[in-house]
């Protein structure tokens, strides 16, 4: 594999290594995009990602590091002309969004449930019970 | 003249796969390496290594 090849006479960490294998071992059924995968003129792009993810990354937001790193990547992807896996990336993160959405919705409506006591009415106060044998007396 | 079909080409990958790929494969590795940066700033560095 040519990719594999490049990977390994290139200095990367472990931590690139493993997810560039997976990646590779799992898309290599697609060649185009194992021929799209780590060209040279892929760097400038991800150095440009890599800067803006790790700024992303330390400020808070509603999305948890993780899911910021599936969206960035998803981003990058597009960017390198991987479009099918930056598209399932992209879902991903929008399918995490509105399940994390929902639930809010969903905590907030019980919180706000009004309790309601049910009681005897004043009518049904007044009224006596009917019992058995005293109808009509 | 045989007509040919771009779609059917069977080394493509269909967009469920790149999904299962995305949730049993890329998802694993991100949460890993948030949970080994939990608490740390994280660097360019760190992203680009990922």
């Amino acid at each position: 594999m040519i990719l594999l090849k490049i990977i390994k006479e290139s200095n990367l960490p472990q931590t690139m290594w493993k997810l560039y294998d997976k990646l590779n071992k799992t898309l290599s059924k697609d060649p185009r995009i194992v021929d799209n995968w780590n060209r040279l003129d892929q760097d400038p792009v991800r150095k440009d990602m890599a800067k803006q993810m790790a700024a992303e990354l330390n400020t808070e937001s509603k999305l948890s590091k993780s899911e910021k790193l599936i969206k960035g990547f998803g981003e990058f992807c597009k960017k390198i002309g991987l479009g099918k896996i930056g598209d399932a990336c992209l879902k991903y993160t929008q399918e995490v969004t509105l399940k994390k959405s929902a639930q809010e919705i969903a905590s907030g409506v019980a919180s706000t449930k009004m309790s309601v006591s049910v009681g005897d009415s004043e009518s049904a106060k007044i009224a006596k019970p009917i019992q058995k044998g005293v109808i009509g007396r | 003249m045989p007509i040919s079909d771009p779609k059917s080409t069977p080394n493509t990958l269909t967009p469920q796969e790149m999904e299962v790929y995305v949730k049993q494969v890329l998802v694993p590795i991100i949460d890993d390496f948030t949970k080994n940066h939990k608490g740390k700033q994280f660097t360019a560095d760190d992203v680009e290594a990922l």
